[in-house]
């Protein structure tokens, strides 16, 4: 009877422990685990039927541990679920990659999705209605004002503007920024624009070729701009002519002509919104150029912050440490931003310097312009050139 | 016209030596990651 009263219980026991095995489905083939495939999602695929991996099965909780047995390759489940996490979120303290960069341990870079969304979204939306919103602009304006034309008609007489080493430091810094702001448009829009007209094959040589030289035309810019510079900074310093000019709008809706040197106020605009810009779009540019060597927004965050900036704007203390790809993501938008602007600014310079004005273009093209347009628009200029070559200083002598 | 062509030129010759001389100086952009030269084959 004890021996009954002892061996029952284990009966009963051993009875659920076999019923329990029967619970455990992880050895069982017809019984899928998550992201599992059975035998019918094979034979469904190779019909050509389009079967999710692992269709409509839950992937299994975090921390959740694998099954004990599995079907899953070689390995079975022998996973490490929490090295991998601690790696997908680049929280592995040791973790040493094959090739050295300073990115190449991050697998997925958290941080700089807001980044790809901005690129794609509105810097691209933003920049180009910039863009449009400028011809737009100087399409109006020549509809209203038409081409601003020589008031008093040519004289015939010619007076040397620009020599040929202007000239040329001039052609140098429009031609290649001409180049870059093709190609660095195409590397922005281009997979957007491109390929659904000319196919991935096509785009790609588009791509690479549009790469090539905007990496290296770059460097006949930032020759062209420091010659600008030093050429022409002495005549684009402010001065008291030019409150005049702004005061008059420069004549371009009256009938006056302000008095201006060699530059006028809104060239001067122009070469100061070139230099700056350029210099910056130049040292983001740099920073692209050599990848993760130049660090420059994380000192720039961290120096505002001891200023008091952004308290000032009621924003706190920005955080300042960045992760190299973030440094990189930045200065690409820095330049992509300055770049917009600028781009809108030369839209401007270049309508003014061609269709906008007759008489304009021979300044940068042969060097020399008529003196009637010379003492219309540059009449400071105008008549100290004539004074130093003896030319006659008022009326003119047509040309025999 | 003269200065435009002159300036064409000096583009091209500038684009092409810039690009030439920085590869030969071990400045690639494309190889600082993903280059062999960076592989530790050893280790």
């Amino acid at each position: 009877m004890t021996l009954l009263r002892v061996l029952l219980p284990l009966i009963f026991l051993v009875s659920f422990a076999g019923l329990s095995a029967a619970q455990d489905t992880s050895g069982d083939a017809s019984v899928l685990q998550p992201g599992q495939q059975s035998l019918e999602d094979i034979m469904a695929r190779q019909r050509g039927e389009d079967v999710p991996f692992g269709a409509e099965l839950p992937l299994p909780l975090e921390g959740n541990p694998p099954p004990a047995e599995s079907h899953l390759g070689p390995l079975g489940s022998a996973s490490d679920a929490d090295l991998w996490r601690e790696i997908r979120a680049d929280a592995l303290p040791d973790a040493r990659a094959s090739n050295r960069g300073p990115a190449a341990k991050v697998l997925m870079q958290d941080g700089g999705m807001w980044w790809l969304n901005f690129r794609h979204g509105p810097l691209l939306t933003y920049g180009s209605l910039l863009l449009g919103a400028t011809i737009v602009l100087m399409a109006i304006f020549y509809l209203i004002r038409g081409r601003i034309r020589i008031e008093h008609g040519r004289a015939g007489i010619t007076i040397e503007r620009f020599k040929f080493i202007e000239r040329f430091g001039h052609w140098l810094i429009a031609s290649s920024f001409i180049l870059l702001a093709i190609t660095g448009l195409l590397s922005l829009a281009g997979r957007k624009l491109l390929i659904p007209l000319f196919g991935h094959e096509a785009f790609s040589t588009f791509a690479i070729a549009s790469k090539w030289i905007h990496n290296n035309v770059s460097w006949a810019f930032m020759l062209g701009l420091v010659m600008v510079f030093v050429m022409w900074i002495v005549h684009n310093l402010p001065d008291r002519t030019d409150i005049n000019w702004i005061l008059k709008g420069g004549g371009i809706f009256g009938k006056g002509h302000p008095p201006a040197k060699k530059f006028n106020a809104g060239q001067k605009l122009i070469f100061w919104a070139v230099i700056i810009l350029g210099t910056s779009i130049s040292v983001s540019g740099i920073s692209l150029l050599f990848p993760f060597e130049l660090t420059m927004f994380e000192p720039t965050l961290a120096l505002l912050n001891d200023m008091g900036v952004p308290q000032l704007l009621g924003l706190g203390t920005i955080d300042a440490t960045l992760t190299p790809q973030e440094e990189m993501q930045y200065a690409q938008l820095w330049h992509a931003v300055i770049s917009f602007v600028l781009m809108a600014v030369i839209i401007a310079h270049i309508y003014i310097g061609t269709l906008g004005m007759e008489g304009a273009f021979e300044a940068m093209g042969s060097g020399d312009v008529d003196l009637e347009w010379a003492r219309e628009h540059h009449s400071i200029w105008a008549d100290e050139v004539v004074a130093k070559q003896g030319k006659p200083a008022s009326g003119t002598q047509p040309a025999e | 016209m003269k200065a435009f062509i002159t300036a064409i030129v000096a583009l091209v010759i500038l684009a092409a030596g810039m690009n030439f001389a920085l590869d030969n100086a071990g400045f690639s952009a494309a190889e600082q990651t993903s280059s062999d030269r960076n592989v530790r084959l050893g280790d």
